[in-house]
């Protein structure tokens, strides 16, 4: 690095000797501005016909985190799983609240998945696949299950009226199984 | 009339250095190369593989059904070689866009990479993907290389690059997109009534699976509550009003700032903070950028100075 005493008015000034301009001509202003403002238009009348279109490209998306209203339930999704041979084992997907700080960071996709969609009403469609899955998780030579049951395991959060700080927020104690899957031989394979 | 065409004029075509727009490419690509590396590459068969929990079968006939969809993994579905070619083009392509190499086509590739993995798998997706996908599918059509960058370097052929100049629109679309996303968050707040009440951070707070990092007393408080939920809704409105204008510009970015640190420090989302974050270079003008450059190098001096004497 350079260094003898400069300044900032002689870099400025050196700045306008050597700055390399690309100008665009008038034809070409009038046609982005025509394109500029027919998007926007589009946009703002057309959002909901464009949807399709947006979505087929990746290119929609709406920005309401938190909004209108933050969610007040603490919740996760767990399966219980029953074997052939009457076995039981609970499988839990993972919990970003008991992961290192690491974990919660690598994983952070793994949350949107298994709380935000994975008990969702709009993932009901994949409900015998996430079933499936968790059959195949839980297969071995010589346990085979026979049926998943998912379960939703919920708790509100107390509201203000009722403070309470932020380690002490109760435990999702409630349970609701949301599926239940009779697992087929050809779901193992 | 005239008036009106010129400040149009000058917003949209007035070349400007492109210093901002390749410092928020540098910072994108920097973003989305983690993005590939720490949180999807080591769980690559989870999402994409043939032990992933939806199948494609199932996504084609409820997700995509037949409908037009931009994904290059379908191109040769269930076929998890190249699923991991896509995959490793797409680091590749995004490589090449932090060092501004070949650029324009980097940022295309890196899009259309994102963009499949989007599509196959969308149930892992937030707001920030969104973010990066948009931003992305822009600098497609940018001067975002024509600063620090290696296709600068090859075309100046010299390694004391000439700053290049160039209409800002690309950037100017950006910059309103940032700010659109503001106004949209605080539209969608007002229509709630946990933001307007204050009680908003408080349960914010306590959801468990956005737990980040541990908390100071006061925070957890009903007073801080109402505090936190009100700087939040000023600090985007800032994001679309002050920050338009010169003398309130760097006090909006500010408090912009403050908002996503604290966010991000209070709750885990990922890179949705940074990714935000990483935008407001945006906003900057190049000369704050010349003279940030310039103490630096003062200060570089007057360290190499210090240790010469000190010798």
């Amino acid at each position: 690095m350079d260094c003898q005493s400069t300044n900032i008015s002689d870099m400025a000034q050196s700045e306008d000797t050597t700055q390399n301009i690309v100008e665009f001509g008038i034809l070409r202003r009038i046609l982005l501005s025509v394109l500029l403002i027919s998007c926007a238009l589009a946009f703002l009348n057309l959002r909901h016909s464009l949807r399709p279109v947006l979505e087929g490209l990746g290119l929609y998306q709406t920005w309401n985190l938190f909004s209108p209203d933050v969610r007040a339930t603490n919740f996760y999704v767990s399966a219980l799983i029953e074997y052939e041979d009457g076995g039981l084992k609970m499988v839990e997907f993972p919990r970003m609240n008991l992961l290192s700080f690491a974990e919660r960071f690598q994983k952070q996709k793994m949350r949107k998945l298994f709380v935000d969609c994975w008990a969702s009403p709009e993932m009901k469609p994949f409900r015998e696949d996430e079933a499936r899955y968790v059959a195949r998780l839980s297969t071995s030579a010589s346990a085979k299950p026979k049926t998943v049951r998912l379960t939703l395991n919920w708790s509100p959060v107390p509201g203000p009226e009722h403070f309470v700080k932020r380690q002490d927020v109760p435990p999702e104690h409630n349970r609701d199984t949301y599926f239940i899957y009779h697992v087929k031989a050809e779901d193992l394979l | 009339m005239k008036s009106i065409w010129e400040t149009w004029n000058r917003f949209w075509f007035k070349p400007i250095p492109s210093t901002s727009i390749a410092l928020f490419r540098i910072l994108l690509a920097a973003i989305i190369l983690v993005l590939e590396l720490v949180q999807l590459l080591p769980d690559f068969d989870f999402y994409y593989g043939k032990c992933a929990p939806v199948s494609n079968r199932l996504m084609e006939m409820i997700m995509w059904q037949k409908k037009p969809i931009l994904d290059l993994f379908l191109l040769n579905p269930d076929n998890l070689l190249w699923y991991q070619i896509v995959f490793a083009l797409t680091v590749i392509a995004s490589i090449s866009l932090l060092v501004g190499y070949r650029t324009r086509l980097s940022a295309c590739l890196t899009w259309l990479g994102l963009v499949s993995m989007h599509q196959q798998f969308p149930w892992i997706d937030n707001g920030g993907d969104g973010f990066i996908r948009i931003t992305l599918f822009w600098l497609m059509f940018s001067n975002a290389g024509d600063s620090l960058s290696v296709d600068r370097f090859l075309e100046a052929k010299t390694a004391l690059l000439p700053e290049k100049s160039a209409p800002p629109w690309i950037q100017r679309v950006l910059q309103v997109f940032v700010s659109f996303t503001y106004l949209y968050a605080v539209l969608s707040k007002l229509h709630g009534s946990m933001w307007t009440n204050g009680s908003a951070f408080y349960y914010c707070i306590r959801l468990k699976d956005f737990y980040h990092f541990p908390l100071p007393g006061f925070v957890e408080g009903l007073s801080a509550s109402g505090i936190f939920s009100y700087f939040a809704l000023i600090a985007e409105t800032g994001m679309f009003t002050l920050v338009w204008f010169p003398p309130t510009r760097n006090l909006a970015l500010l408090l912009g700032a403050c908002l996503h640190l604290g966010i991000d420090w209070c709750m885990n989302l990922g890179l949705f903070e940074t990714v935000f974050l990483a935008s407001y270079v945006l906003f900057i003008p190049p000369s704050d950028w010349h003279y940030l450059a310039q103490r630096l190098k003062q200060f570089y001096c007057y360290c190499q100075r210090k240790t010469i004497s000190a010798s």
